[in-house]
């Protein structure tokens, strides 16, 4: 017959209630984290992948975030290049009605002096900053403005040739922005002796400018007008069309965050349901546990002698 | 741990550049482009000058046109690079290959070329003094993110870091598993040692109660033989 010593009863008591509180503890860490993995050791393949997913999660994020400044910017220089367009628009009215025969040169004057407004109002635009206070058409010089006219009739550009990348997506990188020296430097003019001579924009609308003043207007410069808004109109839809990309790799991005976030909920959170009534189920067992120790110490054969 | 953001080199460390003439006007005729210059090594950084590459009829003598690459740094060798438009406008790249002792030289630099030069059109690559907004470097470090660095070419940081993660919790579960089957060991021992050495109180109780009737009951044979004694001797007695 097997002997049950009294310090062995006292023992299997006390390890049965720790054994049932230890378990309640974690059933409640469970419950009120509301996670299913405590320590990598309770899943360690799932643990694995939850990591797998959360950096997943947070690099499309980030890729989002990129996305929404690219589109700031891209909105920002859209609008920029959308004045640019209606300036260019109203010197060419100008520059054909200083065309006509029967203007004086005082008239003639006075038009000119609302092409240079224009072109004033041009160079500013260039030289447009956004919501950083960087140039947007200053290349990877965007500290300094890039655009000036140092003397009457001349342009400089000192920003240089960079075009700022941002990504998007994994393997795909938007250009947040395009420098001036193609957006306003780099055209084509409608003469080509021997060599295609090229003439940025604002050089084109002060030669406007000046033609009228001096009563002889240079009707040659209408088409380099004309190339000017054609190579605007270009730029713009080019903004345009990096903007559609950003839109649908955001569709996409929202698409794969939503899977990626499923997935992650359904290795991560606790069956709530199940781990309350099993919280119930051990508290039940412990208190059954510590009542029949109670009363298996209060029989002894001594309370009887 | 950085405390001066200033001291980031989020910038690329060479830039390509086309020149203007004194009217701000560019200095090309033609309309082709060179792509931002990638560098792959720190040699002959930063340039003495910049390195100036000009587009020519006949850059090899055999009357293969391309561009001339002179005005480098300082001890480069005059050398050329072949370039087509006619054939290659619609761009060709340059690796640090393309040129041994010049591109792997001076910063390794890779580019492209795109469009269509005419004769005197030039670039120039030089080091990128005023990138404040350049983030190329960046970049290029950002896709160490994904890229398969760790475990011999096979899993980026991430998943090193997941799998180390992983095999930390098997061991850990291994030696919980390990730690419940020594400890029902450990408990069945002391049962088996108790079951031998242990007192049972209740036990010791009944022995007590047990030996102590006994012991009465010995008394009362010592008593009953003494009174036993005592009669002999009385009957005896004369």
């Amino acid at each position: 017959m097997l002997r049950i010593s009294t310090n062995m009863l006292f023992e299997k008591g006390i390890s049965s209630m720790l054994e049932q509180q230890t378990k309640l503890s974690i059933t409640q860490e469970q419950i009120s984290s509301g996670k299913r993995i405590l320590t990598p050791k309770d899943d360690p393949a799932g643990s694995a992948y939850l990591l797998d997913l959360k950096s997943s999660i947070s690099k499309v994020d980030q890729y989002q975030d990129n996305g929404d400044r690219a589109r700031a910017r891209l909105e920002l220089e859209e609008t920029v290049l959308a004045s640019t367009g209606n300036i260019l628009q109203r010197v060419h009215e100008l520059a054909i009605q200083g065309q006509n025969d029967t203007l004086t040169q005082d008239q003639r004057r006075d038009i000119a002096a609302e092409v240079r407004q224009l072109n004033d109002e041009l160079l500013s635009l260039a030289n447009t900053k956004d919501s950083n206070g960087e140039y947007i058409f200053a290349g990877y010089d965007a500290d300094q403005p890039p655009f000036s006219n140092p003397v009457d009739g001349t342009y400089a550009y000192s920003g240089d040739m960079g075009s700022r990348q941002l990504q998007i997506a994994a393997d795909r990188r938007i250009q947040d922005r395009d420098n001036g020296f193609d957006v306003f430097m780099n055209l084509d003019t409608s003469t080509s002796p021997p060599l295609p001579v090229k003439r940025n924009l604002f050089e084109t609308v002060h030669q406007i400018a000046t033609g009228l003043e001096a009563d002889a207007p240079n009707a040659a410069l209408l088409d380099d007008i004309q190339i000017g808004q054609v190579h605007t109109t270009t730029y713009r839809a080019t903004v345009g069309t990096r903007l559609n990309a950003i839109e649908e790799q955001s569709t996409v991005n929202e698409d794969f965050l939503l899977t990626m976030k499923t997935a992650q909920s359904e290795v991560e959170d606790l069956d709530m349901a199940e781990a309350l009534s099993r919280y119930q189920q051990q508290l039940l067992v412990l208190q059954a546990a510590q009542q029949s120790f109670v009363k298996l110490q209060g029989l002894s054969l001594f309370n009887y002698l | 741990m950085i405390h001066d953001t200033d001291k980031l080199a989020a910038a690329g460390r060479l830039s390509s550049q086309v020149l203007t003439d004194a009217n701000g006007n560019p200095a090309n005729g033609g309309d082709a482009v060179m792509s931002q210059p990638v560098v792959s090594n720190t040699n002959g950084l930063p340039y003495g000058a910049a390195m100036q590459f000009t587009f020519v009829a006949d850059a090899d003598g055999a009357g293969n046109p391309g561009y001339t690459i002179a005005n480098g740094p300082v001890g480069a060798p005059n050398d050329y690079i072949l370039y087509d438009p006619a054939t290659e406008s619609t761009g060709k790249s340059f690796p640090v290959t393309a040129k041994a002792g010049q591109f792997d030289a001076f910063g390794g630099i890779s580019f492209s070329i795109s469009g269509t030069p005419v004769v005197g059109d030039q670039f120039s690559v030089g080091n990128n003094t005023n990138g404040k907004s350049d983030n190329r470097n960046a970049l290029t470090m950002a896709g160490l993110q994904g890229m398969n660095t760790l475990l011999g070419g096979n899993a980026t940081f991430e998943e090193a870091y997941s799998q180390i993660v992983s095999d930390l919790g098997a061991k850990t579960h291994h030696a919980e598993m390990n730690l419940a089957a020594q400890e029902g060991l450990l408990e069945r021992n002391k049962a088996a040692l108790d079951e031998v050495s242990g007192v049972n109180l209740d036990e010791e109780a009944a022995k007590l109660v047990q030996f102590q009737q006994a012991y009465q009951a010995s008394a009362q044979v010592i008593s009953v033989a003494s009174s036993l004694f005592d009669t002999l001797l009385n009957a005896v007695r004369r």
